[in-house]
């Protein structure tokens, strides 16, 4: 029975589920009477997607949705006989008297029958003969979570995807890390394949936002989305060879399934965003009285302290007023609003044994709580499967997607609107006497950016594949495919004259990025059993990929009015435009044998030439080795109830991280180092042809299983991932004329564990109670490290033997009670607190970090309550080092409430130090800026999101022609957990894009909002 | 049948990944080999040179302005002469030094066109280009030593990180030496044409060996040097004492490192306030404001700072506002002070003609001529009126150095200055990191 089902697999698995038990094909006219009903996995209680529902004599038949349920239209000529099929089940005949109330049916697992086959990567498999850690999550999991994005859908859901949200702004970069960081230098994102295609995952922006990054993953409308499927193992990613060390994320998205009929939904949701739990200022008074006290603490002449009568102003040395004249004006309730969200999706999917298709279109709108920032994006998915012939199936996947953005800079700079409204001082007016704007300080006026801001984004994206799969016989068979990625991204700023940024006559700048990602792929399966018990599976494959990019960037300035905003206006225009690009050919195959439904071993191997590496290492071999072992159909293992399954598995393997820049080996001069008009040529870098990339070994060892007639599942998995050849800017002396040249030289480590168990609860035929519970725990640790490597702020500095992401600061004790200056630890013990005192308190990687959910289902209704945590993180609260400096940044900078708790008289303790800005007799400074007096502990637990939907019974429905109707209401953010002091702990300016070796930094970027939506749901 | 297949695939994969086809090629940087082949070619990497020296002289002045009594911070406003700190990464990082690294980025492209144009080409139109770079290798050198002391040189270019192994820091002596040198084979090659203030020439010089020789003590050859300047008749104080910045390639101009909209000063937004475009980060020390504002002290050099409109006064050298200020290198009132310091310092002094170059200076300031007095009178006089007139082209620092009145002047403010390590800035952290075979940090630091 074996081979037969193995070989029903694969038939299944070429026609993609839409296979066809019999040739039948309804006799419409026949047609009468409508039987309705749902299947479910007896165990799990679960709607079971792809069963089919044929009547005995095959003369009608369905395929159950996405939410178990078929309908057929049959003759009334009953009883009549269905018989329900689901591969890897029971099947069981359901007699049917009349078509009064819907069918509930229930399929037993089949314990003797072979499992699904499964199509990880390259390799097709079975779940018995699968030797790799991965996970998959289904489009049920994420749809309830509201978000743009899928990265922060999936937030959580996968234990070992680290996923860290950037800031509160739709469609904005996320720090996304599978089982720890890899590279120092290069990427740390895992690749991201939609449907066959390599999607471009690097920021395209042009201009400098801060801490913001556009994140190209929002073009995939997450409606769309079937499955995504992240391989974390080095047996699951070698076939990806040297682009796979930091994982592989797949994406299938939506199929049509061959019907009868035509399934139409639509789904429609409204939301309202609010930011809460902002910083609090100090007011105009108390930030003058905290200035003159640094001012008189410096030493300097109490009779010039800045605040005091402006009647006492002397040239050189203005009066600003004495404190108790200070007004205090709040700023940053200006900036912030209840921001709407829309978003419209309707899909079409169905089609026939010959042709099958799914057409999704959305529309999305999202405003950001902060002022002048949206998100909007518009998209056309159209996949369509035919085949030519029974064994020749022609696939393909279309997507089409614009969005548009209104854009602002974050984090630093003084443009931004966020900074300007949390650090001009709030004794500061907004206006000046005659009315024009106050800048008092180097940050614009934030109402001069609310009413002059002209600045966004768009970006135009076609992603394409095309494959054809020819099943050359039963057990083999060939699939060819095409792939390509195109982005069209232009970006426009306008700076007027109200703006700093337009000082004297405006500034306009425009950046144009063009990227495509072409691959094609050839790859041959092969299935064979042998006498019965020992099963063959292998693949070979040839792929060659080709990025390129161009990317133009304009700038002018001096424009005749506000009203002309384009460069062709202004008086002085520059310009510069280039482009990059690289390429990657490969062969690649693997073979899997499975003894007995016993043991499984894997092996595979890559080998990838790219024209990113050295001359001399052109090419890197990269090979995996998995076993598996299942346990349960061991002779010797009892048959029981209470273990249902018990695997355990292992691999070992390579994997290569081959984004290291287009041209890192070479010895270049650059053009651009021009002089009073004339083109000069400067050296670039020097050269070294040795280079290789970097190379990930990683083993993992892992248990699954199945308890109490699967009541309980539980998966384990522990990895160690060890990274060397990383590629670093080895210093070289600076009297050479350069400063760096790239090298392999760094070693890095992570070795984690990563836990998921889901139970179900509860199972009574009115209620379901369900739990997912996901635990994540990475140790990073830089093993080697040859060379000085510094992130963009001091504090993020790498040291061999501490991780990346490590927090460098003066360890900050607290007060002297008797003097009211800073104690810091003296740990080189000389007295003075210098440079060498600093120390590592701590880095940006939490302990563990996972999801909570609990899913409740009371027959119509159902409530889905998912928490995030993370646990043991650190945060530099960069913005609160600005904020509460002890009247060292003296009248130009604002200062949070909390700065008022300074030490005022001997004694006093658990204060903040006494304001001054000299030096202490040590050396130090009281508010020294790279202090563990702002490294917080950035643990939280957040109720990520909680659904409560409602499902209209499908009688009331049908009258009106529906076959499903369900309103749900949702929230995000509704609580958060916290002792961090800032507003959200998530939030994070990354600096160099998404993978800047600076993470864990709240600077200046809005928290996370708390969103409320209603959505509505249609099937038709 | 099987067989076949992968023997066909296999054939395919060989065809297909023939490195050929992997050998991409950047589109806007070329290979280093055969750089410089002809005059041309020399030209292109000269303005090279010139545009990496625009950024680090920019840096320097600002680094120096900053180390010295003439410039604060706007923010904390304390008063003067920074804790200089050897922790910083980077090395234009006005609190960490100024800038080592870039500096060599400069003398290495010079270096280059030094080694190869000889080679390649021969002539007038060769000459000029050398006397360039060696003016320009003199320059960068005269800075680095003014800034950190004694200094490795190098003086070939670097085709690999391991080209300049084993080259320790050169004394201060010998660096200086090392400029003389370079300023006498440019003064050799130049003619005496003057087509051009934003590229150097013979006057340039001339003015910076006058410079030099101050430093060097040799003031006889100071007052020679400033003396060939300024008797050239070449060039002519402006009426003003802000003229010198407010057009471009003035009267008074000797050499100037030329700045445009399209290739702004760096640093620029620094000294604007933010209605102005900037970020208002370095301002007049308020007592030097004050000063400024003096009509017996200042005089007319009041125009060298600005209310910003709330009293608080800004820097309007560096300010124009769309970043095409120059930096002034080289300007005749620096050849008058040097002049006139030379003059009393020499071992035969000429206290008369001294006080005539001083009076120049004061005269086009608004200010009453000093009448003669005593030499230790004149020189504290002379060094008061190049805090004045030279405020922030990035003197004063190595001024109060140079002629041994740190201890007195800077130390008023912090004694840590009375210690002569500190008359030097630590090299950054990690150009000593970098280079741990042959860079000592600086003592003290």
């Amino acid at each position: 029975m074996k081979p037969n089902l193995l070989r029903l697999a694969v038939f299944i698995l070429l026609f993609h589920g839409t296979f066809i038990l019999a040739a039948g094909i309804p006799k419409a006219e026949q047609a009468n009477v409508i039987i309705r009903g749902t299947v479910f996995d007896s165990y799990s209680r679960q709607p079971m997607t792809g069963a089919a529902v044929t009547l005995t004599d095959k003369s009608a038949w369905a395929i159950t949705d996405a939410n178990g349920n078929f309908s057929i239209r049959v003759n009334a000529d009953f009883p009549l006989t269905l018989e329900v099929t689901f591969l890897g089940y029971v099947d069981q005949t359901v007699t049917v008297e009349n078509a009064d109330k819907p069918l509930l049916i229930y399929l037993e697992e089949d314990r003797e029958q072979i499992d699904e086959v499964l199509v990880v990567g390259y390799t097709r498999t079975t779940k018995n003969a699968l030797t790799s850690a991965t996970s998959t999550v289904r489009s049920g999991d994420i749809e309830n979570i509201h978000s743009v994005d899928i990265n922060d859908k999936i937030q959580g859901a996968v234990p070992g995807l680290l996923i860290s949200n950037n800031s509160g702004i739709p469609g904005s970069s996320a720090m996304v890390r599978l089982r720890g960081a890899t590279s120092i230098s290069a990427s740390n994102t895992p690749i991201y394949i939609v449907d066959g295609v390599f999607v471009s995952t690097g920021n395209p922006g042009q201009t400098d936002l801060g801490g913001l990054a556009i994140d190209p993953i929002s073009d995939i409308n997450p409606d769309d989305i079937l499955s995504i499927t992240v391989l974390k193992d080095a047996s699951a990613t070698a076939s990806y060879g040297a682009r796979g060390a930091n994982g592989v994320i797949i994406i299938n998205t939506k199929r049509g399934e061959a019907s009868p009929k035509t399934r139409i939904n639509f789904k429609a949701q409204l939301g309202v965003q609010q930011a809460d739990n902002i910083w609090e200022l100090v007011t105009g008074p108390e930030h003058a009285e905290i200035v003159n006290q640094a001012w008189i603490n410096d030493g300097k002449d109490p009779s010039l302290r800045p605040f005091r009568p402006a009647s006492q102003a002397i040239t050189g040395y203005p009066a600003y007023g004495s404190p108790e004249e200070q007004i205090t004006v709040d700023r940053l309730s200006d900036i912030f609003r209840t921001a709407l969200q829309q978003t419209y999706n309707l899909s079409a999917s169905g089609g026939n044994e010959k042709t099958t298709f799914y057409i999704g279109g959305e529309y999305t709108d999202e405003e950001s709580t902060l002022k002048l920032l949206d998100f909007k994006r518009g998209s056309l998915r159209f996949n369509l499967d035919h085949n030519i012939r029974t064994n020749l199936k022609l696939s393909s996947s279309n997507a089409v997607v614009y969005t548009s953005r209104n854009l602002m800079r974050l984090g630093d700079g003084p443009a931004g609107l966020f900074q300007a409204a949390l650090h001009t001082p709030t004794f500061q007016p907004v206006f000046n006497k005659d009315g024009s704007y106050n800048k008092p300080t180097s940050f614009d006026n934030h109402q001069a950016i609310l009413d002059n801001w002209d600045g966004g984004s768009t970006n135009f994206r076609v992603t394409n594949s095309l494959s054809l799969n020819w099943d050359i016989s039963d057990e083999l068979s060939l699939k060819a495919s095409a792939n390509n990625d195109r982005t069209y991204y232009h970006e426009i700023f306008y700076y007027n004259t109200n703006l700093i940024y337009g000082q004297p006559n405006g500034t306009g700048v425009e950046g144009y990025n063009i990227s495509n990602i072409f691959s094609t792929e050839g790859l041959l399966n092969y299935m064979h059993t042998f006498a019965g018990v020992l099963n063959f599976a292998g693949f070979f494959g040839l792929s060659y990929q080709r990025t390129q990019t161009d990317f133009a960037y304009m700038n002018g300035e001096g424009y005749p009015s506000n009203q002309l905003k384009r460069i062709t206006s202004s008086a002085v225009q520059t310009a510069s435009a280039s482009g990059t690009s690289s390429a990657l050919a490969s062969i690649f195959g693997g073979v899997n044998l499975m003894y007995d439904n016993r043991y499984s071993i894997d092996f595979t191997l890559r080998a990838d030439g790219s024209s990113r590496v050295g001359r001399n290492n052109r090419f890197g071999y990269f090979p995996a080795v998995g076993v598996s072992w299942n346990i349960m159909n061991e002779k010797f293992f009892p048959t029981n109830d209470y273990v249902n399954s018990l695997r355990l598995k292992a691999s070992i393997g390579l994997g290569g991280n081959e984004n290291i820049g287009d041209f890192a080996s070479l010895a270049l001069w650059e053009g651009g180092a021009n002089y009073d008009g004339r083109a000069g040529m400067a050296p670039a870098q020097l050269g070294n042809p040795n280079l290789r990339w970097e190379t990930t070994r990683q083993w993992n060892v892992g248990l699954t299983t199945s308890l109490f007639k699967q009541r309980l599942d539980l998966e384990f998995n522990y990895y160690d991932k060890f990274t060397y050849d990383l590629l670093l800017p080895k210093a070289v002396p600076g009297k050479t004329g350069f400063s760096s040249i790239v090298d392999n030289s760094g070693e890095i480590s992570n070795k984690g564990i990563e836990l998921v168990i889901s139970s179900l609860n509860v199972s009574r035929s009115k209620f379901n109670w369900r739990t997912t519970f996901t635990l994540a725990h990475n140790k990073n640790r830089i093993e080697k490290l040859t060379t000085d490597v510094s992130g963009n702020y001091t504090p993020f500095k790498l040291f061999e033997g501490y991780p990346l992401y490590s927090m460098w600061v003066y360890e900050y004790l607290g007060v002297n009670p008797e003097t009211g200056d800073a104690i810091y630890a003296d740990h080189k013990k000389d007295g003075m607190i210098t440079v060498d005192d600093k120390v590592v308190v701590g880095d940006a990687w939490p302990t563990i970090e996972g999801t909570l959910r609990n899913d409740f289902n009371w027959g119509p209704v159902n409530l889905d309550v998912n928490f995030y945590y993370k646990v043991g993180n650190k945060v530099f609260n960069y913005t609160r080092m600005f904020l509460e400096s002890g009247g060292t940044r003296g009248i130009t900078r604002s200062m949070q409430a909390s700065s008022v708790n300074y030490w005022k008289n001997p004694g006093n303790t658990g204060v903040l130090p006494r304001p001054k800005s000299t030096a202490n007799p040590d050396g130090s400074f009281n508010y020294e800026g790279q202090s563990s007096r702002v490294v917080e502990d950035g643990s939280f637990l957040r109720l990520k999101s909680i659904t409560l939907s409602y499902t209209i019974p499908s009688r009331w429905v049908a009258k009106m022609g529906m076959e499903k109707v369900t309103l749900n209401a949702s929230a995000s953010n509704l609580f958060l957990l916290t002792k961090y002091t800032g507003p959200d702990p998530e939030v994070n300016v990354s600096r160099g894009g998404t993978d800047g070796l600076v993470q864990g930094m709240d600077f200046g970027m809005p928290p996370l909002p708390r969103s409320y939506t209603l959505g509505i749901n249609l099937t038709l | 049948m099987k067989h076949n297949i992968f023997k066909i695939l296999g054939l395919a994969a060989a065809v297909f990944t023939l490195p050929s086809c992997l050998e991409m090629l950047p589109q806007d940087s070329v290979s280093s080999e055969g750089i410089i082949v002809d005059v041309k070619s020399a030209e292109i990497v000269l303005n090279g040179a010139y545009d990496a020296m625009q950024t680090c002289e920019s840096y320097s002045v600002t680094t120096m302005n900053y180390a010295g009594d003439n410039v604060v911070l706007y923010s904390s406003q304390a008063v003067i002469v920074p804790q200089f700190k050897a922790a910083g990464t980077s090395g234009w990082d006005p609190l960490n030094g100024g800038g080592y690294n870039s500096y060599y980025t400069a003398v290495n492209q010079l270096n280059t066109i030094l080694e190869y144009l000889p080679k390649v080409a021969q002539g007038a139109a060769a000459n000029r280009i050398l006397a360039e770079a060696y003016f320009l290798r003199a320059l960068a050198y005269f800075d680095i030593a003014r800034t950190y002391g004694g200094v490795p040189l190098v003086l070939s270019p670097s085709e690999s990180p391991s080209s300049t192994a084993g080259i320790k820091k050169s004394s201060y002596a010998d660096v200086l030496a090392q400029v003389h040198k370079d300023l006498d084979e440019a003064v050799s090659l130049f003619d005496e044409t003057l087509t051009d203030k934003g590229h150097a020439s013979i006057w340039a010089a001339y003015a910076l060996l006058a410079r030099l020789s101050l430093y060097q003590q040799k003031y006889d050859d100071a007052a020679s040097y400033a003396g060939k300047v300024i008797d050239s008749g070449r060039f002519s104080l402006c009426e003003n004492p802000a003229d010198f910045f407010t057009a471009a390639k003035s009267q008074e101009s000797i050499f100037e490192f030329i700045f445009s909209s399209s290739d702004k000063l760096p640093f620029y937004t620094y000294y604007l306030p933010a209605e102005k475009g900037g970020r208002l980060d370095y301002i007049p020390t308020p007592e030097l404001s004050r000063e400024l504002l003096d009509p017996q002290k200042g005089g007319k050099r009041s125009q060298l700072i600005e209310d910003k409109g709330d009293g608080v006064y800004v820097i309007a050298q560096y300010a124009k506002q769309d970043g095409s200020s120059s930096l002034q290198s080289l300007r005749l009132a620096e050849q008058y002070l040097i002049r006139s310091e030379a003059l009393l310092k020499k071992a035969a002094p000429d206290a008369a003609k001294a006080l005539a170059d001083l009076n120049v200076i004061r005269e086009r300031a608004g200010l009453a001529p000093l009448a003669s007095s005593a030499a230790e009178a004149l020189l504290m006089q002379i060094e008061t009126e190049r805090r004045y007139e030279l405020a922030f082209d990035g003197h004063r620092f190595t001024d109060i150095i140079r002629t041994g009145r740190a201890a007195s002047v800077f130390g008023a403010y912090d004694p840590i200055f009375e210690n002569p390590n500190y008359w030097v800035l630590p090299f950054p952290n990690n150009a000593i990191l970098a280079d741990p075979d042959d860079l000592e940090q600086n003592p003290g630091y």
